[in-house]
């Protein structure tokens, strides 16, 4: 039988998950109440900052082995969310 | 449902309002199912069962009730601000008069495209069971396919536009809806591969439920490479309303939730029937169905792109439409015949039985599978695997013999464990509501509550609603009983206590997931409120005056001072004691004090000149105060409930479950309270 640990840092890749939906919201309301304006997609690449720094961060304190660990894969999977995010604000 | 077409200009008569009052009803009751999951997956586990043990239809159960938690306050909502605009002509979709018919649509897809996903989470979860059994190994990538679950949960949040881009939103706007659109099938597709690699790691055995697993991943496939194709909003401009749709949505849900519904049947059906199904008439049903969906709805994505538009009856002749038309219908009958199969099998074959059902034909080892009669296990196993069943071939009797815990009662009256929420472990024991005919008396007066108002028999409506929270409350009086004995021998010389109050308790739990629900209704209301800001703020008037909301402020603050004020008075009590009647009262001078604070708020912007009817900032305003007067008026109640059990001394120290609730809903209700008054009274100000 295997030992099933119970160590999985699920708080992380939760954490990340959050930080994308607030990237998110935030860039889809700016994108709103500046429509088709130029200042939109300047927020978008300035709040991209603080949530790269924000996954930083989770690396830092979660137990981030490889990117193929549970919180590793939940911060990549973040990650490219908000980068994924940023595009339209860059070329769209 | 799209207003305008949904205002009564346009759809007069009862019918909207039926479908209106009825999808309110029906979110209600699936919240309420929602907390029950949630707090049934977290505090009421086997013990020994982790987080890492726990079943993936679990795992996928608890993400889709945390989704029906986030996203179904929106469609009451947005049912609710429609509902008030036919009946009372509040103008929240009237662009006329301040409003945007956009703003349902918002409402809408926030719920909606989420709910796509709520249906194919529960299958997804029923598939990751099926496979491991089907396969004849454990499930490759548990954990990431946990992950992925709970991404799925995240992303999908963030796609609800995408069923917008032709209503012309800002460019940017739909270029973010579009890159979560893609996104959101990462975790889809690590899933599918979880599921792929292990039916390569291990050996198939072709049953009927293997065949439609393995049917469903192909055909969720298809659906979801169309869906990362409409993803792209000039793909998406292109086929939008077409039957490129209907082909992506049919290869979605029957691959994602029919086709594993059907294995699941098959697979679960020796729970609940003395015969299991034929093995021989299901293959005939796959792969009817099978070819009858690719004949029905592989040609639509070539009608689609030929032109043809859905939601039409019929089509012009000579467009190339016809041929490809009738393939499909041919399809269609194809996989009715699959159905029909189905249902004479099962017409043929299922008896239901409790106790000499045909049991675990396919050999799953997970717990659902231990020996039970009509009221579950006969006690309650240590969990130290994922599937029990294969790992310990002698579960199943020592649980039939009552070796685990729980083997008897131990209060004489129903009871289950409550462990804690990351381990399983126990924690207190938890007494269950016996017989009673006072929640069959709920259900039928809130459900006589709701069709009435549908109807418009307003007086029935009142008078079904106030039967309905009589038989609550009577039946709550039973469910916070005194008992003497104050802890419990479980099994193994576990001793816990029975029935807690605070953090540890499952009803602390469940009142906080109440609590994100209104949260939630309030946060989309006040998003209303912005949105319609944005779009006419021509029409918004000044607030009423800043000491005026000052001190509103102030009776919410001293409203919330008297709940925390009302616990520690109980709290300072010795085990057992009588308080008097000091926790009560203070609980009902801080219902009091909100019910201040609404009329104050209510009577200062009716004072201001604001009406309801005349604008957008009205309608969404007095929508947000009726909000909050109905959350007022039920803390009122409750309070009321609470000094009646504590005049026949029912509430005694130091701590007490009704209080408990009582006091944390006034200190919600209070802070709701300050949400709604502040943000619409200095937001966008004078």
């Amino acid at each position: 039988m295997r030992d099933y640990r119970n160590d999985i840092d699920w708080l992380t890749p939760t954490l990340a998950l959050c930080v994308w939906a607030a990237h998110f919201l935030l860039l889809w309301a700016a994108s709103i109440v500046f429509p088709d304006q130029p200042v939109a997609r300047w927020i978008a690449a300035i709040l991209t900052l603080p949530a790269l720094g924000a996954m930083w961060w989770l690396c830092r304190r979660g137990d981030v082995t490889s990117w193929v660990s549970i919180p590793g894969l939940g911060i990549t999977i973040a990650v490219v969310g908000i980068l994924f995010s940023l595009l339209p604000a860059i070329v769209g | 449902m799209y207003p305008p077409l949904t205002s009564l200009t346009y759809s007069p008569g009862i019918n909207t309002d039926f479908w209106l009052l009825g999808i309110g009803f029906i979110e209600i009751s699936a919240i309420a199912g929602a907390i029950e999951i949630i707090v049934g997956v977290l505090r009421t586990r086997a013990p020994g069962m982790t987080l890492d043990r726990m079943p993936m239809f679990a795992w996928a159960m608890l993400v889709f009730a945390v989704m029906i938690v986030i996203a179904f306050p929106s469609v009451i909502l947005g049912t609710l601000l429609l509902e008030l605009e036919r009946a009372f002509n509040w103008p929240f979709f009237d662009p006329a008069r301040g409003g945007d018919p956009l703003l349902w649509q918002h409402l809408f897809w926030f719920f909606g495209h989420p709910e796509v996903y709520i249906i194919f989470l529960p299958a997804a979860g029923l598939m990751s069971m099926m496979v491991a059994t089907v396969a004849r190994t454990e499930l490759v990538g548990y954990r990431l396919n946990v992950l992925a679950l709970v991404a799925t949960g995240f992303i999908s949040f963030g796609v609800w536009a995408h069923h917008m881009f032709a209503t012309g939103m800002p460019r940017v706007s739909t270029g973010y809806f579009s890159a979560a659109s893609m996104a959101v099938s990462l975790p889809a597709g690590i899933q599918v591969f979880c599921w792929i690699a292990t039916l390569a790691a291990g050996k198939i055995r072709w049953s009927t439920p293997a065949l439609f697993v393995v049917g469903s991943i192909g055909i969720f496939v298809m659906g979801g490479l169309t869906g990362v194709m409409v993803g792209m909003v000039p793909f998406d401009w292109q086929v939008h309303d077409t039957y490129f749709i209907v082909a992506h949505l049919h290869y979605v849900l029957l691959g994602g939730m029919v086709f594993p519904m059907f294995a699941a049947f098959y697979y679960w059906n020796g729970m609940t029937s003395k015969n299991a199904l034929s093995e021989r008439m299901g293959k005939w049903v796959f792969w009817l169905m099978f070819t009858g969906l690719h004949v029905t709805f592989l040609p639509m994505h070539l009608t689609g792109f030929m032109g043809m538009p859905r939601r039409v009856y019929t089509y012009l002749p000579d467009r190339g439409l016809d041929l490809l038309n009738l393939v499909s219908t041919i399809g269609a009958f194809v996989i009715a015949a699959g159905v029909l199969l189905f249902l004479f099998d099962l017409a043929r074959r299922f008896r239901f039985t409790t106790s000499e059902d045909a049991g675990n034909v396919y050999g799953g080892g997970t717990l659902e599978w231990l020996p039970t009669g009509m009221y579950s296990t006969r006690s309650i196993p240590l969990v130290r695997s994922r599937e029990p069943l294969w790992d310990d071939p002698d579960i199943c009797d020592d649980v039939a013999e009552g070796r685990y815990f729980l083997p008897n009662t131990v209060t004489g009256l129903r009871e289950t464990i409550i462990t804690s929420p990351i381990n399983a472990e126990p924690q207190y024991l938890q007494l269950m509501p016996g017989p009673s005919p006072w929640p069959i008396g709920a259900a039928v007066f809130t459900a006589a509550f709701f069709l009435a108002l549908t109807v418009q028999a307003y007086a029935f409506s009142a008078f079904a609603g106030v039967v309905a929270l009589v038989c609550v409350l009577r039946w709550l009086w039973e469910t916070d009983r005194p008992i003497q004995q104050e802890t419990a021998d479980i099994g193994a010389g576990i001793v816990v206590p029975i029935a807690i109050t605070g953090p540890s308790s499952h009803g602390w739990w469940a009142l906080n997931t109440l609590m994100v629900v209104m949260g939630m209704i309030v946060f989309m209301a006040i998003f209303s409120y912005l949105y319609l800001y944005g779009i006419n703020p021509e029409v918004w008037i000044a607030p009423p005056s800043l000491p005026q909301t000052a001190g509103i402020a102030a009776l919410l603050v001293l409203a919330l001072g008297s709940a925390r004020l009302s616990r520690r008075i109980l709290a300072s009590k010795p085990k057992g004691a009588f308080p008097g009647q000091a926790p009560w009262l203070m609980a009902a001078i801080g219902a009091a004090l909100l019910g201040a604070a609404i009329w104050w708020d209510w009577t200062g912007w009716s004072g201001a000149g604001l009406d309801p009817t005349a604008s957008g900032q009205g309608a969404t305003v007095f929508a947000l105060l009726a909000f909050q007067a109905c959350t007022v008026a039920i803390a009122g109640i409750m309070a009321l409930y609470l000094g009646y059990r504590s005049g026949r001394g029912l509430l005694v120290g130091p701590s007490n479950v009704t209080l408990d609730v009582v006091v944390r809903f006034i200190g919600y209700a209070a802070l709701q309270g300050l949400a709604c008054a502040l943000v619409v009274r200095l937001f966008p100000g004078g």
